[in-house]
């Protein structure tokens, strides 16, 4: 273990010996071909692709048309208040078989719903944009529940077929050691709660969970990530978690701890006074600020 | 581009795109999600895409490395799981490849995506760096230095030297 450690500290990572490189490319380009093999039939996955894509197409066209008409009618809406005095309208302006008998009456009129509260067909700009400004938002609860943590940035989640299911904040730590927190957003299902004893089923080094009084379940508890580091050495780390499951919202925080190139660090422990801790992460995923934050 | 042009396109690409995906995400299943996720998006932008099958691959690396990022975290296996697939297998088997095989996959299995799809565009498709950074849209910089963070976790799959000749050996 001591000659791993000493090994990856002299660098012997980026410095592999050309022979040893050549004989492990030679392995992979003969290896990799056999590791892949057989392939099936993909006649299937074809026609399904081409029926999804089918759907795709017509859920752009239809967003997109979508968008056109609440546009138009947002700018009709918006005519029709300007001429009335003092944002009002008369029931005659409104009504063309209005007779001139009618005695004029004003009633208020309902202010247009706000233009993202539309989001169909959002473009991946649209969404990037709406998630940085969100990230303010969650950039609030963070400093509240984890001070001192470095500030997160925001993106949209997406699922495999590309429809927008949530958000992703993303904030690495860069005291030592580094350490990534990634919090996701995402829309659950009607109803979908987590099983009884959730805990059984994720297999941490520690886990519990509770209900809270507003129905909300949280699950909590300390994580089992274990990897190797670049010389094959085993590596455990155990930093905190978070979910909370609510009707129609999954609040999943998580943390990494980093050595360099995206892998845990050997021996990665989180220091003594650390502010990522479990409680602070059940205080960040039931905070005001994600559980009221918009979602698709 | 018509439709008859994608599923022309696609019953010759599909093949390669699942090997490809296949290495991405280690699972049979998985790599016909992927393919199939893949090909949709294709299809999609069919009339806008001129190169379909450097888009494909674009799309699959980037598909596969979401869905890691959406699991939080790297795939992950236990050390007995580790044990069981590699170094306590026995020196010699009847199944020596079936071992070597599963040994090669619980390796790739603990690199990043992004080394993974360097690693099938690089040995399993034998491109250039020039074209993995261009198909992957990276620098050739960041080509090299996955590859060789790479190969060095993999190091281990070199053969081992040959033993020298034992000194005072008469011919």
């Amino acid at each position: 273990m001591r000659q791993d450690r000493r090994d990856t500290a002299a660098g012997i990572e980026v410095d592999l010996r050309a022979d040893v490189r050549a004989g492990v490319e030679e392995r992979l380009r003969r290896a990799l071909p056999e590791v892949v093999a057989p392939v099936p039939a993909l006649g299937g996955v074809l026609k399904r692709a081409v029926r999804a894509g089918q759907r795709r197409i017509r859920r752009r066209r239809i967003g997109a048309a979508a968008a056109a008409t609440s546009f138009v009618g947002l700018a009709v809406l918006l005519t029709v208040t300007l001429p009335g005095a003092g944002g009002a309208l008369s029931t005659q302006q409104l009504s063309p078989v209005a007779t001139p008998s009618t005695v004029p009456t004003t009633a208020p009129v309902t202010p247009p719903a706000p233009a993202y509260s539309t989001p169909p067909a959002a473009s991946p700009e649209e969404l990037a944009q709406r998630a940085s400004e969100l990230a303010v938002q969650f950039n609030q609860a963070l400093a509240t529940a984890v001070p001192g943590w470095a500030p997160a940035y925001g993106e949209p989640l997406l699922d495999t077929s590309g429809s927008h299911i949530g958000w992703l904040f993303t904030a690495t730590d860069p005291s030592t050691p580094l350490t990534r927190l990634s919090v996701s957003l995402t829309s659950s299902g009607a109803g979908a709660s987590p099983d009884d004893d959730a805990c059984r089923a994720r297999a941490e080094t520690s886990c519990t969970q509770r209900t809270l009084a507003d129905g909300t379940v949280v699950i909590s508890g300390l994580g089992d990530l274990g990897t190797e580091d670049a010389d094959g050495v085993p590596v455990t780390s155990t930093p905190p978690f978070a979910v909370a499951a609510m009707p129609g919202r999954l609040i999943d925080a998580r943390s990494v701890i980093l050595g360099s190139d995206d892998t845990p660090g050997i021996g990665s422990v989180l220091p003594p006074g650390s502010p990522l801790t479990t409680s602070a992460l059940e205080a960040l995923v039931t905070s005001p600020e994600l559980t009221d934050m918009p979602l698709p | 581009m018509s439709r008859e042009d994608f599923s022309t396109w696609a019953e010759v690409a599909s093949p390669q795109l699942y090997r490809i995906a296949r290495l991405l995400v280690l699972d049979a299943h998985a790599a016909e999600d992927l393919l199939q996720d893949a090909l949709e998006k294709v299809f999609a932008h069919w009339s806008r895409v001129d190169e379909p099958d450097a888009y494909a691959r674009r799309v699959l690396a980037n598909a596969a490395n979401s869905r890691w990022r959406r699991h939080g975290r790297r795939r992950e296996t236990s050390w007995e799981e580790r044990q069981d697939a590699g170094t306590s297998h026995p020196q010699v088997s009847p199944h020596a490849g079936v071992e070597e095989r599963l040994d090669l996959i619980g390796d790739l299995a603990s690199l990043p995506v992004r080394q993974r799809a360097v690693l099938a565009l690089r040995y399993l498709e034998d491109r250039s760096e020039q074209e993995v950074a261009d198909l992957l849209d990276i620098s050739v910089g960041t080509v090299k230095s996955q590859t060789s963070r790479a190969l060095t976790r993999l190091r281990h799959l070199a053969p081992a030297p040959a033993p020298a000749p034992a000194e005072g050996t008469r011919s």
